[in-house]
């Protein structure tokens, strides 16, 4: 996985806003996940089809935190994420 | 209802409404008390939204001394909490409704999602606002319904028989969704479940007026505005008749429904209403809920109800007199053998239905037992 890569949600996957919290369901599975409000918003960017650059550029701009922290910080909750199948990757 | 639980109610109603500033609650309720009655009254997810919506407006513009105060932090908390678990419900009814009108769509079944299943996916902002426990389908035909029944069967549903086609126009189907959960789908082949009032539509007048869900599915669709609203009304009235009360959720059905009414709308729903004998049903629905969460109705839509009304055979007044009731369902079956039959069905149910209701028994005889309970406490009212 890397910069280039965009992300895709599983038909098996659905996520719903509450406050600002995103909740994760895997149906396969019944087991649910919360994306804290930053979290939510990486998640709100890439399920809009942004590559994960392009996630970062966007991040960036919101949070004033430099481009190495934001690139390390999406890139592991995309590894989270994949790792608990709840997104697939691919250019 | 206990003085503490109406005053809760009303507490809860208040903050539902979302028009003024309601009383902070008495300091004798804890956060799981109002919780657990935000629960019962199918309003917790919108409570939480309602907060949300306001913390927010009070931190970006308004003055902190001009701003609601919200209620104590952990009531909020609990509240978050028991959002999110009521979001994992909405969604997994919203997964099960995407995959029945998938099967509908494959088998080239036309149909019509009904109350909650609809409303909360163009009425309300969010899904979850709109709490809902199962889902209901609205069928052409009774055989269409059974059609659909067996491929719910083919796909892993259970089948509970309802107690005759005379008491129930509707089949059971259940599936084990999640461990611990076996999630209900109501198809139906009349509006309602009651001979009073289910041959007042007709599916094809239905259909004609309905509205796309396409955030659902392509094939999704729901009653329109006006309809929805009758039928809530209609929804409420038999709740009322078998000693289901009022819940918030389905009067702030009402409240949403009309909020988006045009005056066309209101007109509509005026001489439908009259036109179905609805008039009664309609206005006591209306009036219950700008009651609960203080609105005043147009004052020429109470006239014209009340008007029509008094023509009416059914006396709206009395919805909860289920002996009353009972009457006037018997003396909206027409000729003595329907009549009949509908009393052999009320009196004995398929062994199935009585399963259903009251879970496993030792024998027909056990469950029999406990539905002659139900209508002696039915009795006594």
């Amino acid at each position: 996985m890397n910069l280039t890569d965009k992300v895709t949600i599983p038909s098996q996957v659905m996520a719903r806003t509450v406050g600002d919290e995103t909740v994760i369901l895997d149906l396969a599975s019944g087991t649910y996940y919360g994306l804290d409000p930053v979290g939510a918003r990486i998640w709100q960017l890439m399920t809009e089809g942004l590559g994960l650059a392009q996630v970062c550029d966007a991040m960036r701009d919101e949070y004033e935190v430099s481009r190495e922290d934001i690139e390390r910080d999406v890139l592991a909750l995309v590894q989270a994420l994949l790792d608990k199948q709840l997104v697939a990757v691919g250019t | 209802m206990a003085p503490d639980a109406a005053a809760l109610r009303a507490w809860l109603a208040a903050w539902v409404a979302g028009t003024a500033a309601p009383q902070p609650g008495t300091p004798a309720w804890t956060a799981s008390d109002v919780v657990a009655a935000a629960q019962n009254e199918g309003v917790v997810a919108l409570l939480d939204w309602r907060w949300q919506q306001m913390a927010r407006a009070t931190t970006s513009t308004t003055p902190a001394q001009d701003a609601p105060p919200l209620p104590p932090r952990e009531w909020v908390a609990a509240f978050s909490a028991a959002a999110r678990d009521a979001t994992l419900v909405s969604m997994v009814i919203e997964s099960e409704a995407r995959r029945l009108l998938a099967l509908m769509a494959e088998a080239g079944m036309p149909g019509l999602l009904l109350k909650g299943s609809a409303l909360a996916h163009w009425a309300y902002p969010q899904p979850q606002l709109r709490a809902c426990g199962d889902v209901d389908l609205l069928l052409p035909s009774r055989e269409t319904a059974e059609q659909l029944s067996a491929r719910l069967t083919a796909a892993g549903y259970e089948r509970a028989d309802t107690s005759g086609e005379l008491v129930a126009y509707e089949l059971l189907c259940t599936r084990q969704v999640m461990p611990g959960w076996a999630l209900e789908v109501d198809v139906h082949w009349q509006l309602t479940n009651s001979p009073l009032f289910s041959s007042a539509f007709s599916f094809d007048e239905l259909m004609a007026d309905s509205i796309a869900l396409p955030k659902l599915a392509p094939n999704a669709r729901g009653l329109g505005p006006v309809h929805a609203l009758l039928h809530a009304c209609v929804h409420r009235a038999l709740n009322l008749s078998i000693g289901v009360d009022d819940k918030l959720k389905w009067l702030y059905d009402l409240i949403v429904l009309t909020d988006a009414f045009s005056p066309a709308d209101w007109q509509r729903m005026q001489q439908l209403a009259a036109d179905k004998q609805l008039a009664g049903v309609v206005l006591s629905g209306l009036e219950a809920a700008a009651t609960t969460f203080g609105r005043t109705l147009p004052a020429d839509t109470v006239a014209a109800l009340r008007h029509a009304a008094a023509a009416e055979p059914l006396d709206a007044t009395r919805l909860a007199d289920w002996r009353y009731m009972q009457r006037q369902t018997f003396a909206a079956l027409p000729g003595l053998g329907l009549r009949l039959r509908w009393l052999w069905q009320r009196v004995f149910p398929s062994r199935d239905y009585l399963t259903y209701l009251y879970g496993e028994q030792t024998g027909y005889a056990g469950l029999m037992w406990q539905r002659f309970k139900r209508v002696l406490q039915r009795l006594g009212h």
